[in-house]
């Protein structure tokens, strides 16, 4: 048996002529697969046609306007923000422009390069003169300073970790009972 | 003095907030219930409500005098409740906002007034089942009767997508519908099985 084009005229709506709509109930009466379509298609129509008009609660356009309002209010604040934001571009963009035509710029990196270099040789020479001063001393001392000091990071990175463990497992009970 | 819709619509372009306000008014029903229709829950379609308002009101310069106020409205609407849906992802239907009964309803007769429930309490879970689209385009045509070619022109798409999400949906409603006569039939049995 084909369904297809009773299905069709069921699903599609279509107006059916005289000998169709004949066609249609004959077929109806021998098919119980069209015919529960067709109850079916019928009956939730009849439901959306009957269903009342959901009303909001009294108050509505009161409420849309302290809503109005407060969107007002926002968009206020955004372009205030928008605005601020563009102004301090243009005063980065003015002023990076300014330094790059004066040549103030390029002298401002080979500063900042230098100043990095200093830095390190600072410090490369001050561990030298660290490590000349651990050499005088008895090996007992830094070791024991060695010592105190792993051992108190070894410490810190525990606690760490246990607190990480803890919170973890605590989220995992709370999610346990939201499913509950 | 009563100012007619053209004329607030006029006066609401040049930034009156009170003549929009009665526009509100006049629309606030076809609107809200059309978020209801779509989102399940009167709280989800009262901010859906209001927002649309929010956005038609900002974007009245774009209205297009010639077609009709409500099926652009409606438009907004629709298409704000399609993008909550993709969002949330959230069950649709809040079944103690269903059960809930409703003070406001004029119900002058009880058994008519308990039967509307009835019927928006099953239609709106027949609803739930459905994926947004197709929702949005069944909604359009049974609850306000648009025409396929006002759904394409409220939801930007082509006849033949309306079309076919129509009988997508009107399959998947029927199939919804006998599933639960076919649920409720049983429970019936067993419930009278267990009686005896």
């Amino acid at each position: 048996m084909n369904h297809k084009p009773f299905e069709n005229w069921i699903l599609d709506e279509l107006h059916l002529n005289a000998s169709q709509k004949k066609e249609m109930e004959k077929h109806l009466s021998v098919c119980p697969r069209c015919k529960r379509l067709d109850t079916g298609w019928q009956a939730s129509k009849r439901l959306m046609t009957h269903a009342q008009v959901k009303t909001p609660a009294s108050g509505f356009s009161t409420r849309w306007q302290a809503y109005a309002l407060k969107k007002q209010n926002l968009q206020k604040i955004r372009r205030y923000r928008l605005t601020l934001i563009g102004l301090f571009m243009l005063v980065f963009a003015a002023s990076l422009t300014y330094m790059v035509a004066s040549g103030s710029f390029l002298q401002m990196i080979a500063d900042a390069f230098n100043d990095l270099t200093n830095m390190i040789v600072a410090i490369t020479s001050g561990l030298s003169a660290l490590g000349l001063w651990l050499y005088r001393m008895p090996i007992a001392i830094p070791l024991t300073l060695g010592f105190i000091f792993f051992g108190l990071v070894n410490a810190f990175i525990m606690v760490a970790a246990f607190t990480l463990w803890n919170l973890k497992q605590r989220k995992v009970q709370t999610d346990e009972i939201r499913v509950e | 003095m009563i100012i007619s819709e053209a004329e607030n619509l006029k006066l609401a372009r040049q930034g009156n907030q009170e003549a929009y306000t009665s526009i509100v008014e006049t629309y606030q029903n076809p609107v809200y219930n059309l978020c209801y229709r779509m989102l399940g829950n009167s709280e989800a379609a009262e901010d859906a409500a209001q927002e649309t308002f929010w956005r038609a009101y900002n974007n009245l310069n774009r209205y297009d005098e010639e077609r009709p106020f409500a099926t652009w409205l409606l438009s907004i609407a629709a298409h704000y409740c399609i993008d909550q849906q993709r969002r949330k992802r959230l069950p649709t239907v809040d079944l103690d906002e269903i059960i809930e009964f409703n003070a406001e309803d004029p119900a002058p007769n009880p058994e008519h007034a308990m039967l509307d429930t009835e019927f928006s309490e099953e239609i709106q879970r027949q609803l739930a089942t459905l994926n947004e689209n197709d929702r949005a385009v069944l909604v359009l045509r049974y609850f306000y009767e648009l025409s396929e070619d006002e759904i394409c022109q409220a939801l930007s798409i082509t006849k033949s997508a309306v079309k076919s999400r129509l009988h997508r949906a009107r399959q998947h409603m029927a199939d919804q519908w006998n599933d639960d006569q076919e649920h409720l039939t049983a429970e019936r049995r067993q419930h009278e099985s267990q009686t005896i």
